[in-house]
């Protein structure tokens, strides 16, 4: 196993958990598998990259804004449209998400074109030399950027007062609701930080390569992958399994052939699902 | 709500069933061309969705996996005829290769509820293109497979395409209700209301999803195989068109999931409001698609058909708003 490979997946690995987190917070709470946060991470990359051609600032610093204009859609989403179906069976929910999904993406087509562009990323190219491999410091930073973020979503969850609203609206919606949690505004403000945290990888991604309104398409699958290999309703697991997940692909790809790269997560979740439904870290089977 | 159903009398049934039927066999010979083709396009994605609704509607197992099984369809007859073997045969035999996948997957990912479910039939079906699109020296991988022209003149195609799919669109329809009125069709509906319950009374609920899993595959697949020998060029992206999936989950959602009209209702409708969306505003296509699906969820989670078949009172515009209003409050926070 090249060293080279194992860096690259774990690279990859931490954008891969940023993205689970958030559909994993959302699946939590709300308990609707959102299929749309792939086209919420594309509109975080282009947020990046329309801040970036327009101000000409760095990319890294685009973040926060993308965040926030993710928060700002999220909320406005879960808020007036997915607060309208919430208590529908699972599969209706996605089905509504996918909808939504696909209302996104149309939409960036027609005021983006289905081009690809490019954020403009200063230093591009520069590498580190760890023992025989190359390590890209972009990838290097996003990489940081990710788990940062990811740990910060955890303290805030475990800490603060908000948290445990949303985590009282997780564990019994009626009792919440006698407590006075404001359900509605914990829903659309749950969903609005997993937007965000959506929004905060589609930037990161955006500055590994060219970026199209198809950029998510796989994503939400893959988010949803993540959260069974870690196991469902688990921080840590969703942190190894975006860190395994990454592994797995380059390796994978660079031993069975690149073209499986994107069907070996699939392949993969299929195999968790029969060996060990509950996941790595899961404590329960959903 | 089944017990509310009003049943007609069989006399009527009969007319109502043959009528429809005349029609259709007596449409190509007054019309050619382009109607025709879309037509076969329309039956084809009746019978889909009709198929689809098996698992989808019955059981409350949204499958977006049926891209996989079309595409193991399309591409298992494409792989047998090249190497020389009659079209009927292969269509079969691909049929019986989707269907043995379906049970070596459906054991294990038949056991996650709905919602898992429909994730991972996403990738199934993800995984079943990737194989596609690299096996290069069997399936001709991302360069697109050919499979044998039909030899016939231009019209003589279209009408032997529309006979094979109305064909096996009468075939499915009455696979369907018996599917309905048979014991596995009221074990997929008790999982639907409540799997723990159907479960405890005695339904082996794997079982019972697997069966039906099994059959849709296997005629999914088929149906798929005339497609591909009428398109005669498959790749990955056409062949395993996730489109597909979602235009064949809007229609029967539409039309009415659970139901038998319901699919085919939602397939005529969602195929010609398709149509003319396609010629007219081909870019917001898929939003359009979006939006009445949502717009569905909302309004209409049980379909057109809900609106006429199960209500004790008469349709006036008055229960229509009424009904509508009943559904926007029934899953709002």
């Amino acid at each position: 196993m090249s060293l080279q490979a194992v860096i690259s997946g774990l690279l990859l690995g931490g954008i891969y958990a940023l993205v689970a987190s958030g559909f994993s917070l959302i699946s939590g709470v709300m308990k609707v598998l959102n299929f749309s946060h792939g086209a919420l991470m594309m509109l975080g990359a282009y947020s990046t990259y329309w801040i970036t051609v327009t101000f000409g600032i760095d990319p890294l610093l685009t973040i926060p804004i993308s965040m926030a204009i993710l928060f700002v859609i999220g909320f406005l989403l879960q808020k007036y449209v997915l607060n309208l179906i919430i208590k529908a069976p699972i599969y209706m929910t996605l089905i509504f998400t996918y909808g939504v999904d696909m209302i996104l993406v149309n939409a960036a087509i027609v005021m983006w074109t289905g081009n690809m562009r490019t954020v403009p990323v200063p230093n591009a190219g520069a590498n580190i030399l760890f023992f025989d491999a190359a390590v890209p410091v972009t990838r290097l930073i996003t990489f940081g950027i990710a788990l940062l973020v990811t740990v910060f979503l955890y303290i805030v969850m475990g800490r603060t007062h908000f948290g445990k609203a949303i985590t009282a609206a997780r564990m019994d919606l009626d009792a919440a609701m006698l407590v006075g949690v404001n359900i509605s505004n914990t829903y659309a403000i749950t969903f609005g930080i997993g937007a965000a945290l959506a929004g905060a990888a589609g930037s990161l991604l955006s500055m590994l390569g060219p970026i199209s309104p198809n950029l998510g398409a796989l994503y939400s699958t893959r988010a949803f992958a993540i959260c069974i290999l870690g196991g469902t309703g688990s921080m840590i697991g969703v942190l190894v399994g975006g860190l395994l997940m990454g592994l797995l692909e380059t390796i994978g790809a660079s031993y069975i052939g690149a073209g499986f790269k994107d069907a070996i997560p699939f392949a993969l979740l299929i195999l968790i699902l029969i060996i060990r439904p509950r996941g790595i870290f899961g404590k329960e089977f959903f | 709500m089944i017990s509310k159903y009003r049943g007609l009398k069989p006399v009527f049934r009969y007319i109502l069933l043959a009528l429809p039927i005349a029609f259709l066999i007596l449409y190509p010979t007054v019309l050619h061309g382009y109607p025709v083709r879309l037509a076969t396009t329309i039956i084809m994605y009746v019978t889909f969705s009709q198929i689809w609704n098996i698992l989808g509607g019955f059981a409350g197992y949204l499958s977006l996996g049926l891209m996989g099984f079309i595409g193991v369809g399309a591409y298992g007859t494409g792989v047998l005829m090249n190497m020389g073997i009659n079209v009927y045969i292969s269509m079969f035999l691909a049929g019986c290769l989707a269907a043995v996948i379906a049970a070596v997957i459906g054991l294990p990912i038949l056991r996650l509820k709905s919602g898992y479910f429909m994730v991972a039939t996403f990738a199934v079906a993800f995984v079943l293109r990737e194989i596609a699109s690299n096996m290069n020296t069997i399936t001709g991988g991302g360069s697109g497979l050919a499979l044998p022209l039909i030899d016939m003149p231009i019209e003589g195609i279209n009408r032997y395409i529309y006979y094979a799919m109305l064909l096996m669109a009468i075939v499915v329809t009455f696979i369907c209700i018996r599917i309905s009125k048979s014991s596995l069709g009221y074990g997929l509906r008790a999982i639907k209301e409540n799997e723990d319950a159907a479960n405890v009374l005695g339904i082996n609920t794997t079982v019972y999803k697997s069966v039906a899993f099994i059959i849709s595959s296997f005629l999914v697949a088929t149906i798929a195989g005339m497609y591909a020998y009428w398109l005669t060029f498959i790749d990955p992206l056409s062949a395993f068109d996730s489109n597909m999936s979602i235009l064949i989950i809007t229609m029967t959602m539409v039309g009415g999931a659970g139901t038998l009209i319901g699919p085919i209702v939602g397939g005529i409708l969602i195929s010609l409001v398709s149509e003319v969306i396609w010629s007219n505003f081909l870019e917001l296509h898929k939003g359009i698609l979006g939006i009445v699906l949502i717009a569905t969820v909302i309004f209409l989670p049980n379909g057109i058909v809900d609106l006429f078949l199960y209500r004790e009172e008469k349709l006036t515009w008055k229960t229509l708003g009424k009904v509508i209003r009943e559904n926007y409050e029934k899953y709002r926070l």
